[in-house]
């Protein structure tokens, strides 16, 4: 019996180097794909709360905003409501790139810094204000907008009721999300200005690939304005 | 290189306006607040009013240059209506009389495309559609019909006129900037998008916008990432599994050459 076996261990041949070596370099590939892709989602998350917390400086590369390169870490707009606030005020006009508001709301744990113009490098570091729309303040549709990957992936979450609070250096302003929307990217429906106070947040539908056509989003209507004195 | 031409000449009709968004009229305006009202009794498009609107409220000119800033734009609205009439008398089949072109016979075979070739070759619907009404006016109708046009009907025949003249009203168009201490900058052209910068005397950005786009793109694309990915899973896959059916043959071999011994 036992010679049968060490026959039969002799005559079985060897798993051949070469496969010994590549298959455990194939399942670690494959590890790491799998790990990649999965984490997609987590690592955004990662960097968007890393940023925010460590008030990652702008880093704006792009042909046209070489010069925006602000070394200034995110400002943080909260101030103190017990100072003299007063309903109307006067805002002040922010330049290209300038961050020049906070997006807040606890709902969902949202805390943004909000930069005006819009531009692929300035939507990496926090939400756009497309400069077409008006300024935080002033009477009409205030319209941002952000990476559903990043800073607003919970943006879907918000319902009726909310508060959504935008911080400037000049005033705090309140908002109530009103109405949930969707749209398709070439309806301008919703960001076109209007004469009445409103703000309009939007991104991304989600998609596994490719950038969606469809976006979603909420239009808020103003609770309180408070211009700081 | 269609598309291109086609966003080059939405850029001029669209950033004309969002520039501008002063008037095309001779109005003479003291105040922010008559440019405004102006450019919005010319039918300019909301958004850019509104992107005039932070421009202006956020620097300072003076009345005169606000005139002088009307009078150029209404030499460039000149220059975008001298196009859309080319454009009109080609697709009509009229002769142009143009300065910088020779006349040009009329005929059936569309005699226009030689001497303009960028035009009759893409004909919008829009140039289609008046075509007919428009060849049939006398020269004081043709004029008054182009100055009632609206923005959106003018900014579809810019879309098609000659290349020469598209050459010609965005110089006219930068010279404009330029004239009140804006540059414009074209920063990037693809199939889909062309993108701009405006920046003033001192080099520093004003705007940033892409032709005709105001619903920004939100979503980042890992497309090719998750592509990659899938395709390494796939082939390591394959690779291990094509081991396991050589090893399994390697081993039937041996077992069936044992059991033959």
């Amino acid at each position: 019996m036992s010679k049968n076996n060490s026959e039969e261990g002799q005559n079985c041949r060897p798993t051949p180097k070469p496969v010994l070596i590549i298959t455990p370099v194939l399942i670690f590939l494959i590890c790491t794909a799998l790990t990649a892709v999965i984490g997609i989602v987590p690592y955004n998350k990662m960097t968007t709360y890393l940023k925010i917390a460590f008030s990652d400086k702008l880093k704006s590369t792009s042909v046209a905003a070489d010069n925006i390169s602000a070394d200034s870490p995110i400002i943080n707009f909260d101030k103190d409501r017990s100072e003299n606030v007063s309903k109307e005020g006067e805002v002040v006009y922010p330049k290209f790139g300038e961050q020049y508001a906070t997006l807040s709301c606890d709902t969902i744990k949202l805390y943004v810094p909000v930069y005006w113009g819009s531009d692929d490098k300035l939507l990496e570091n926090g939400a756009c204000q497309h400069s077409s729309s008006v300024v935080i303040g002033k009477t009409g549709n205030v319209v941002i907008d952000a990476h559903v990957n990043t800073f607003f992936a919970d943006l879907d979450k918000l319902k009726e009721g909310d508060l959504v609070v935008l911080n400037t250096s000049y005033g705090e302003f309140k908002y109530k999300v009103t109405k949930q929307i969707t749209f398709a990217k070439t309806d301008k429906t919703y960001v076109l200005p209007s004469d009445t106070d409103k703000l309009t947040l939007y991104t991304c539908v989600k998609q596994v690939l490719g950038s969606s056509d469809q976006r979603i989003g909420v239009v808020c209507e103003p609770v309180d304005k408070a211009f700081y004195n | 290189m269609k598309k291109i031409r086609n966003l080059l000449l939405t850029f001029i009709a669209v950033s004309s306006l969002s520039l501008n968004f002063i008037n095309t009229t001779s109005v003479k305006a003291a105040t922010k607040e008559d440019v405004i009202a102006a450019a919005k009794s010319a039918g300019i498009p909301e958004t850019d009013i509104q992107n005039g609107i932070n421009f202006l409220e956020s620097s300072s000119y003076t009345p005169e240059q606000y005139d002088k800033m009307i009078d150029k734009i209404n030499e460039l609205a000149v220059k975008k209506d001298e196009g859309i009439k080319d454009a009109l008398d080609n697709a009509s089949g009229a002769v142009i009389p143009s300065q910088t072109q020779p006349a040009v016979t009329t005929g059936e075979t569309g005699a226009a495309q030689q001497t303009q070739p960028g035009a009759a070759g893409n004909q919008s619907s829009v140039i289609s559609g008046i075509a007919d009404k428009y060849s049939s006016m006398t020269p004081e109708e043709k004029k008054d019909y182009i100055a009632g046009m609206t923005a959106a009907e003018k900014n579809e025949i810019i879309k098609s006129i000659d290349k020469d003249k598209q050459l010609e009203i965005i110089n006219s168009f930068i010279d404009v900037g330029s004239e009140f201490g804006m540059n414009i900058a074209v920063d990037g052209i693809t199939d889909n998008t062309l993108t701009y910068s405006v920046r003033d005397n001192d080099g520093q950005i004003v705007d940033i916008s892409s032709v005709g786009v105001i619903v920004g793109d939100t979503g980042i694309d890992y497309t090719v990432f998750i592509l990659i990915a899938a395709t390494v899973i796939v082939m390591s896959s394959a690779g291990i599994a094509a081991f396991a059916v050589m090893q399994r043959k390697a081993f039937g071999t041996q077992s069936d050459n044992r059991r033959d011994n």
